[in-house]
């Protein structure tokens, strides 16, 4: 069994970052799944940022209660994290950047001069890290012919000649390792054979891969922290197929657009966080009065107001939910990993044409941004639907009336320079064709239409997103969670059965319509319910309150310090309750 | 070619007199003339008397946010270039809460012909002073005159990039058909601003006032529109109390869907969405992550 963690410490601006990346790719490569946390400033340099990579035999989403290695680029990575090395974990400090440093008892240190060896034979410091990663491939015997596909690949196009130097910063480190510490005590790292290929990816990317084979081909976005990579990947992915992107001048533009785009016919996104979100308010309620199909993507990060940009955080929970002013039909989904995140994103464009309202991808810092392996996306599980839409027809040109009041509540709708093509969109009030109305008669149809939609979206969500029950359903205690908790959650349960002690989680996949029967029959089910959330004033405790009533039995759990709770600090939560 | 009665929609709700009426009729008579289809007309309105022109022609109609119309109406060109896409407004929207997609959208020169209805009052909510008002205006939020410097959406037009500037006024239909025939035709964005008198709350900005203000550049002698340092020259050499009005600027430049390889034919509603005809790029995207 193989479950170890590499963390990464530096200078931000020094190649944390890319060490890390090249690290997870060699191993995720040797057949092991992979989960990076980001711990990184909101800063372009200077500061410290760190990395960790987490490896094991079989998926993990949780991090790492200790350290197998660490890797020093600075002091502050010894100081901040001797205490959590694992008792037989290495330090390895890279002693050309780091001239002095304090050796806290107990840790087994390490020493390479790779910086220096870097200028010292390549000529560039840049050289550094693959200096480290050979030396590492030596520690635990990586596969050397593995490690130099991945170096070309990610170094390729940079030309063969600073490939070649890689290969030679790969020879310095291993070296060096064999001629200093040769008779080290290392669990050797074997390489896995796969029958099936993995891929590596954050949840940002997996969402713009989504919206692609959703067939979105319109995307407007503003950059912020954790959500600009889907603006990235998608300038790039977009034009490939057709697509266009704009980076607008604000969030506010930015969805806006994207209902204008949508009326148009066109599957439209956007992804913020909390400031940007804030922003998109008005037109959320917009979208929901006007019946346009909307995805938005709002990845969490610690507020509130600019907060902590890099850190992650669930505390929008509520504001997500109750975002936009009025009443109308909205729908809150809420992946736990990337590869959830690709599948729930067609979903989502699905739902927002098939119940014609805006649907919010909840996810959170460390879901956009931390590096997962997932299987291979099947595109034969995705389905594409695109809801009721008017029939092409020679009826001419009169006005088609956009919100015909049907029986389920949602009316076909049109497209702009098709036949029927003229039609009223609008956020006032209004009757079937789009005109105004303001007589009390004319707002409750209208409104009743609207909100009869909410039929249509639970059964869909009940049908494909039903909350899971994880762990043994005869269980007294249960959990209540959703999004990246699910992971150290999953990990905490397990650790408790080895204690003797039952837990079963609810994950909820869906936040909005809520799912009341899930709760209400989990927690009749249960002689305790733990609700664990990532913000400090209880947030879901208080839905799921709202939903099974106040008892003893419902307590909350929080945690609201920007970091993923460890499956250790779940586990130790619990039995506090119990 | 479509009838005026065909593009007619509801009765407007507009005061007796008002200035909207006038580019009304004579975007209803540019678009007969210009031979358009009314369902490929993406007509996007902000908040305002102006907002509710969507209700009063029989085109695609839009009523969106205040300051918000041109956002959507440059998505919706974006997605589907074979749309005649028109952006109306009123002096708040465009010059209160959305200056800044008034820059943008004239930098960014996708092919939408903004209208903004400058009348230098906020007429809807009854009578407020607006960033176009002049400067002494007494209105309801500025009983003691107005004190700010009203904004010249001419020099904010070209300052932000626009390839076409025009100002027109509701009070000479003809003249107004024809720069709005101009500005629609034009590849890339085209600002069309039309003076445009509220007579229930604007005492000052009459039709007498602005026929007093206004230099029509066509009869200066050797204006031209498309050189744009004599442009410059001019609009600095004019009075301050002048209003000039025609066609004040122009230039022939590649719109963005141009630059960005999208045309009617191919473009993001035109094209295959669908799965089956996407299977094997959508899988070649993905082993990318391998």
């Amino acid at each position: 069994m193989v479950d170890m963690s590499i963390r990464i410490g530096g200078v931000a601006g020094a190649g944390v970052s890319v060490t890390a990346l090249i690290l997870a790719r060699i191993l995720k490569e040797h057949g092991y799944h992979i989960q990076t946390f980001r711990d990184i400033p909101s800063r372009i340099r200077g500061g410290h940022t760190s990395e960790t990579i987490r490896i094991s035999d079989k998926p993990s989403f949780s991090p790492p209660s200790e350290i197998n290695l660490l890797i020093a680029f600075d002091r502050d990575s010894i100081t901040k994290y001797s205490k959590m090395m694992a008792k037989d974990g290495y330090i390895l400090v890279d002693i050309g950047t780091v001239k002095s440093y304090d050796k806290p008892n107990g840790a087994n240190f390490l020493e390479i001069p790779a910086s220096k060896l870097a200028k010292e034979k390549l000529g560039s410091d840049l050289y550094r890290n693959t200096i480290i990663v050979g030396f590492i491939a030596e520690m635990y015997s990586l596969d050397k012919s593995t490690i130099r596909g991945v170096l070309s690949r990610i170094y390729g196009r940079k030309g063969e000649k600073i490939v070649n130097y890689n290969f030679e910063a790969l020879e310095i480190g291993a070296n060096y390792y064999k001629s200093h510490y040769k008779e080290l005590k290392v669990n050797k790292i074997k390489k896995l054979s796969l029958e099936t290929k993995r891929i590596l990816l954050t949840g940002n990317d997996a969402i713009a891969l989504g919206a692609i084979v959703a067939g979105c081909r319109f995307y407007a976005g503003y950059p912020i922290t954790p959500a600009t990579q889907i603006l990235e990947r998608l300038v790039n992915l977009m034009p490939r197929f057709g697509g266009v992107v704009i980076q607008t001048e604000d969030e506010i533009a930015a969805v806006n657009a994207v209902i204008g785009a949508a009326i148009a016919g066109v599957r439209s996104m956007t992804a913020t966080s909390g400031p940007g979100f804030s922003l998109m308010s008005e037109a959320v309620s917009l979208a929901g009065m006007a019946e346009v199909p909307i995805v938005l993507v709002n990845s969490n990060r610690a507020g509130p107001s600019t907060g902590m940009p890099t850190k992650t955080e669930q505390s929008d929970l509520l504001f997500t939910i109750f975002q936009g002013h009025g009443e109308f039909p909205k729908v809150v989904i809420a992946p736990v990993n990337a590869e959830e995140a690709f599948y729930f994103t067609v979903d989502a464009f699905n739902l927002a044409d098939i119940c014609q309202c805006p649907v919010v991808i909840f996810v959170d810092e460390f879901i956009s941004h931390g590096y997962q392996t997932a299987p291979l996306f099947n595109l034969d599980r995705i389905r594409i639907e695109n809801g009721k839409v008017a029939e092409t027809d020679n009826t001419g040109d009169d006005l088609y009336p956009r919100y015909k009041l049907t029986d389920d509540g949602i009316s076909p709708r049109a497209f702009p320079g098709r036949t029927p093509g003229i039609f009223i969109t609008t956020g006032l009030e209004h009757d079937e064709y789009g005109y105004p109305v303001e007589n009390e008669e004319a707002r409750v149809k209208m409104m009743d239409k609207r909100l009869k939609k909410i039929k249509i979206i639970r059964e869909f969500l009940e049908k494909n997103m039903k909350s899971e029950i994880i762990g043994d359903p005869s269980s007294e205690i249960g959990l209540i969670v959703f999004g990246s908790v699910r992971g150290p959650a999953v990990e905490a349960i397990e650790l408790l059965a080895k204690e003797g002690i039952k837990v079963k989680i609810l994950r909820l996949k869906y936040l909005w319509p809520f799912p009341e029967k899930d709760v209400e029959e989990f927690v009749k089910n249960s002689k305790k319910v733990i609700v664990i959330e990532m913000n400090s004033t209880g947030q879901l405790y208080q839905l799921v309150k709202m939903t099974a009533g106040s008892s003893d039995k419902i307590v909350s759990v929080k945690k609201y310090d920007g970091r993923l709770f460890t499956p250790q600090q779940i586990a130790k939560e619990i039995k506090k309750v119990i | 070619m479509v009838t005026e009665k065909e593009l007619m929609g509801k009765t407007p709700q507009w005061c007796p007199g008002c200035g909207h009426f006038g580019l009304l009729t004579a975007l209803r008579k540019a678009i007969i003339e210009l031979g358009y289809d009314p369902k490929d007309v993406f007509l996007v309105s902000g908040i305002g008397c102006s907002g509710r022109i969507p209700y009063y022609i029989k085109v695609v109609g839009f009523h969106t946010l205040h300051g918000r119309p041109i956002p959507p109406a440059t998505a919706a060109k974006l997605v589907n270039p074979k749309l005649k896409v028109i952006a109306v407004s009123g002096d708040g929207d465009a010059f209160a809460i959305g200056t800044s997609h008034f820059i943008h959208g004239a930098r960014r020169n996708v092919g939408v012909t903004y209208i903004v209805l400058n009348n230098m009052i906020y007429g809807l909510t009854t009578g407020q002073f607006s960033p176009t008002s002049p400067i002494g205006l007494k209105t309801k939020t500025s009983p003691r005159g107005n004190l700010e410097t009203p904004v010249d959406g001419v020099k904010l037009a070209l300052a932000s990039g626009a390839t076409l500037v025009a100002r027109g006024f509701s009070g000479d239909i003809s003249k107004l058909v024809e720069l709005l025939k101009i500005a629609l035709e034009h590849k890339g964005f085209s600002y069309v601003e039309v003076l445009s008198p509220c007579v229930t709350f604007n005492r000052v900005a009459t039709y007498k006032w602005f026929k007093e203000h206004m230099v029509d550049v066509s009869t200066i002698d050797g204006y031209d529109p498309k050189d744009d340092t004599k442009v410059y020259e001019f609009l600095s050499k004019l009075p301050r109390d002048k209003i000039p009005v025609g066609l004040l600027y122009i230039k022939e430049d590649k719109s963005l869907e141009e630059k960005l390889g999208i045309s009617e034919e191919k473009s993001p509603f035109t094209q295959d969405k669908t799965l089956e005809s996407n299977k094997e790029k959508y899988l070649e995207v993905i082993m990318e992550y391998v």
